[in-house]
């Protein structure tokens, strides 16, 4: 089934502008203050839509980035906004060399992608032994209840929700060491008030996203009972591939 | 309040100030929530009109609820 990207199209953008995720640059800014940032740190964003982040962090924090994403629509997009460097590419197959960087974000990005753990293999590939590495995103906090969404045909980080004990083991198979993880449910469920406010209902917002079910997909939510939290992980000084 | 103003309908019946929108925190159950609701900008009564308060309003509490 073709999946339509809720990612790409101006609905959701509505309610939470160019950063397309809960919390905009909040959980950003929380990131850039626990990097200690210092001039001549490289960063890498992967999965950087409209290329919102490097922007803020780029003007906020004077550092330098670069940007990867798989879709084609928001890199244009991202493009005609901002003078930044940008790439196409799979998560999966980033085009760089390895110990390329000093930090990388996965923004509400990591639940979109197929293959998570190949995802967080390649991201510790390019990172600099030490480095850091800061994933924001959906989890389910009844995981038991996560199953498949064969059947809904929109694309979105919600069919990606995280079992948190399977993530954090497969960030510690990747050579990746867990420094701090957080809840920031509040953040989802303050989007999901300014998708109301917005659109009048939940039903009404995944019905103009063009979703086939959204009476079901949202009472297959509802089960998962998705949160939203932030990780801060480093690459092991010692990290061998 | 009363339903004089030209802009929202509303007017402040304490301070006949029109009222007008801006951010409120509103708290429901365990969370405090940002919305934009009509207030008097003088004693910043909140005002939530019955239509508000059944369609929007209440669909937050229904998702609030069912999490």
């Amino acid at each position: 089934m073709k999946c339509v990207p809720v990612y790409e199209g101006s609905i959701i953008r509505k309610v939470t502008g160019s950063s397309l995720r809960p919390g905009g640059f909040l959980l950003t800014d929380r990131a850039m203050e626990r990097l200690s940032p210092h001039a001549g740190l490289k960063g890498l964003d992967i999965g950087c839509g409209l290329g919102a982040t490097i922007n803020h962090v780029k003007e906020k924090w004077n550092l330098d980035m670069e940007g990867v994403d798989q879709s084609r629509t928001l890199l244009a997009q991202a493009r005609q906004t901002f003078d930044l460097n940008l790439l196409e590419a799979r998560a999966d197959q980033l085009p760089f060399a390895d110990e390329n960087f000093d930090f990388a974000l996965m923004e509400c990005s990591l639940s979109l992608m197929e293959d998570s753990r190949a995802v967080l293999s390649e991201a510790t590939r390019v990172l600099k032994p030490g480095a850091q590495l800061f994933i924001s995103d959906v989890y389910a906090k009844n995981p038991q209840h996560l199953e498949d969404f064969e059947e809904i045909n929109i694309k979105t980080c919600l069919r990606g929700l995280f079992d948190l004990e399977v993530l954090k083991a497969d960030l510690e198979a990747a050579g990746l060491e867990i420094i701090e993880l957080k809840d920031f449910s509040h953040l989802l469920r303050q989007l999901m008030v300014d998708i109301v406010f917005t659109y009048g209902s939940m039903n009404s917002f995944w019905g103009r996203t063009g979703c086939n079910d959204a009476q079901g997909f949202k009472e297959k939510i509802k089960k998962c009972r998705p949160g939203y939290f932030q990780i801060w992980a480093r690459k092991g000084e010692g990290h061998v591939e | 309040m009363k339903t004089d103003n030209k802009e929202t309908g509303w007017i402040c019946g304490k301070c006949n100030e029109p009222v007008e929108m801006g951010p409120i925190k509103a708290m429901y159950l365990s969370g405090v929530f940002d919305v934009e609701l009509l207030k008097c900008p003088k004693c910043k009564n909140v005002l939530v009109p019955e239509d508000l308060a059944l369609g929007q309003m209440l669909e937050v509490e229904k998702e609030l609820e069912d999490k």
